[in-house]
């Protein structure tokens, strides 16, 4: 069962000419995360779902018209409770919607559901959820990636063929590598952050996932776009997404950084992406092989970054203004206290402690500054690598396939390090996604592609080139029941 | 927190410090929670030490791109006849104003603000206050 077999672009163009009728994908995609649900181990990529979505109505002359598309929990929407994964907004329901949301609304999109995140998007597996973890649909006792886990495992699940994610570290392309379908963080400023709950404010980017690139890209395109509620929208043109996945890449040249293919890489990792370098190169692109010096000091600097803007973004949550609030407290202060130590797990927990050590008297230059100075440099090896003729970078996604659950959950750093070769492009604010490049004992591994600033379309050039050099790697086994379903 | 409590070994954040840092936070750590915590704590700034090697760079404030990126770009130009990154950068800013251009009121170098009414007639008060 999949929803929508044929491409978004030529469904919504059924939907419109009156050939496919409005509600039909949507009826498909609840019908698919019912059979998921009912599996032998839920897949759980939801935390809400509208069961009336097949009559939700909306414009139909738009390019998403009819599709069903599948919203991650950080991205405020009026009529689905906006949880960010958290026991503290559990109950919370946004009085505006997000731009990118109305966006979709705007373009004909059916929203059937919030997908499931790590809590705030602090997390690299969905672990870290207040509505239990999700599953990687390719093997139940794997995780999804994350934080955007529950977007990936819904399109490669096939309940839905788009869904939205953000990425503040890695967390759109991570899940969509340990799920096997494509994931792209646009450059910082090309999507409006408006009504996304802010994690990391100065690396928080929406991103879109598809279960293949030309589906990716006319999702990225929707939305795309200046946002004047945003003051770090980027007011510039937003060019046609979809006729940069016809190009191909004669003549392109396709960077490779050795920082990102260190001794310790998975060996199974490492031969997909030399492969991938391989069909890139049959296909009429130059390999060159770059440096970018300053990768070691990517994850202590955004570890350092990310968590401090997180104390500060997260301040909001006090039991007063927002979301949870303890019954028990008799002053005002416990009030606060009590509120937030309830409503928020563990990793929040520990990361707002880092960031408020990090900001802390005695050690802001020791750890911020310093972290501040690091991502310069991290941003300086891609201007100097882009400024020097290359047009894309080509890296493995993650280090590994996605991993078993439980497995880092003890070991913060291990898990903090799945994003060793995600953050960079955070830091930097550039452009990156992943692609499916094959499968590794059946499960999917992704190769990332980096552009300079705007260069969303050579990104895609690249990722289609892939797409057709390599096939895609299929889907998951539905569970049992999915045909009676 | 009335104790003292010693780093245990290889830690670098002790749990006195955690639960300073948690308060800071307007967070309440159980005592487990927070040995935890030290724990965790300790075992990433281990890491984070390598960012002693990093040569200062200017550094950005936010990951909005500065530049063009690419000087080579690959295939059609997607943003031709937009302004490149700097142009307009003269504009002048209009809060760089001379600051009594922008008081209501403004007297000796002064602010000049309206009595407050508790304080009206008070022996002693001036006509307004600055």
């Amino acid at each position: 069962m999949k929803v929508n077999a044929g491409g978004v672009a030529e469904s919504a163009a059924e939907v419109r000419d009156g050939s496919l009728a409005w509600g039909s994908m949507a009826a498909q995609a609840l019908e698919a995360h019912g059979t998921w649900e009912r599996g032998a181990v839920p897949l759980n990529a939801f935390i809400a779902v509208d069961a009336n979505a097949d009559r939700q109505r909306g414009p139909r002359d738009g390019p998403l018209a009819g599709i069903p598309v599948a919203v991650k929990d950080n991205l405020a929407t009026a009529d689905f409770p906006t949880t960010c994964g958290s026991r503290i907004l559990e109950k919370f329901r946004s009085p505006y919607e997000a731009t990118a949301v109305r966006r979709l609304r705007g373009a004909g999109a059916v929203i059937v559901g919030k997908t499931n995140m790590d809590e705030f998007g602090m997390g690299s597996s969905t672990e870290n959820s207040a509505f239990g973890p999700t599953r990687n649909p390719w093997r139940a006792e794997r995780v999804p990636g994350g934080s955007s886990g529950g977007s990936a495992a819904a399109v490669a699940a096939g309940i839905v063929p788009v869904a939205v994610g953000s990425d503040t570290g890695g967390s759109v392309r991570q899940p969509a590598s340990f799920c096997g379908v494509v994931g792209i963080k646009p450059t910082y400023g090309r999507v409006s952050r408006y009504g996304l709950v802010a994690f990391a404010s100065s690396l928080d980017q929406v991103g879109a996932l598809g279960r293949n690139v030309r589906d990716t890209a006319t999702l990225l395109e929707v939305l795309s776009g200046h946002d004047p509620r945003d003051a770090t929208s980027a007011n510039r043109p937003v060019p046609p997404l979809a006729p940069a996945c016809e190009r191909g890449v004669r003549g392109l040249v396709v960077g490779v950084p050795r920082e990102y293919f260190p001794a310790g890489l998975d060996p199974v990792v490492r031969r997909l992406a030399e492969h991938a370098l391989g069909a890139l190169e049959g296909a009429g692109a130059e390999l060159r092989e770059v440096s970018l010096p300053h990768t070691r000091y990517a994850i202590p600097a955004y570890y350092i970054i990310a968590p401090a803007e997180a104390s500060s973004n997260l301040a909001r949550y006090d039991g007063v203004r927002f979301g949870h609030r303890c019954r028990e407290a008799d002053t005002t202060e416990r009030l606060y206290e009590l509120s937030r130590s309830e409503g928020f797990g563990t990793e929040v927990k520990r990361r707002i402690l880092l960031g408020t050590y990090a900001l802390s008297a005695g050690y802001y230059d020791a750890y911020y500054g310093r972290a501040q100075e690091a991502r310069a440099a991290v941003a300086g090896d891609f201007e100097r690598t882009f400024g020097d003729g290359v047009d894309v970078l080509f890296t493995p996604t993650a280090p590994t396939p996605a991993f078993k659950l439980g497995e880092r959950v003890h070991d913060p750093y291990q898990m903090y390090l799945s994003d060793v070769f995600t953050v960079t492009a955070n830091l930097a604010g550039v452009p990156a996604m992943s692609v499916p490049i094959g499968l590794a004992e059946g499960l999917p591994v992704g190769g990332q592609l980096m552009a300079a600033h705007w260069r969303e379309d050579t990104l895609l050039t690249a990722a289609a080139a892939l797409e057709a050099e390599l096939g895609t790697v299929g889907s998951p086994p539905v569970p049992s029941g999915a045909e009676a379903a | 927190m009335n104790k003292s409590y010693e780093p245990e070994p290889g830690v670098t954040v002790t749990i006195e410090e955690i639960q300073r840092i948690a308060t800071l936070a307007r967070v309440r750590l159980e005592q487990g929670e927070a040995k935890r915590m030290a724990r965790d704590m300790s075992s990433i700034l281990e890491h984070m030490a390598v960012l002693g090697g990093v040569a200062p760079e200017p550094a950005p404030t936010s990951g909005v791109p500065q530049g063009e990126g690419s000087a080579r770009p690959f295939g059609e130009a997607s943003d031709e006849g937009v302004p490149r990154a700097g142009e307009g950068a003269a504009t002048p800013d209009p809060l760089e104003r001379p600051l009594e251009r922008i008081a209501p009121d403004w007297r000796d170098g002064l602010f000049v603000v309206p009595r407050l009414p508790s304080v009206a007639g008070a022996p002693g008060e001036r006509e307004s206050s600055p």
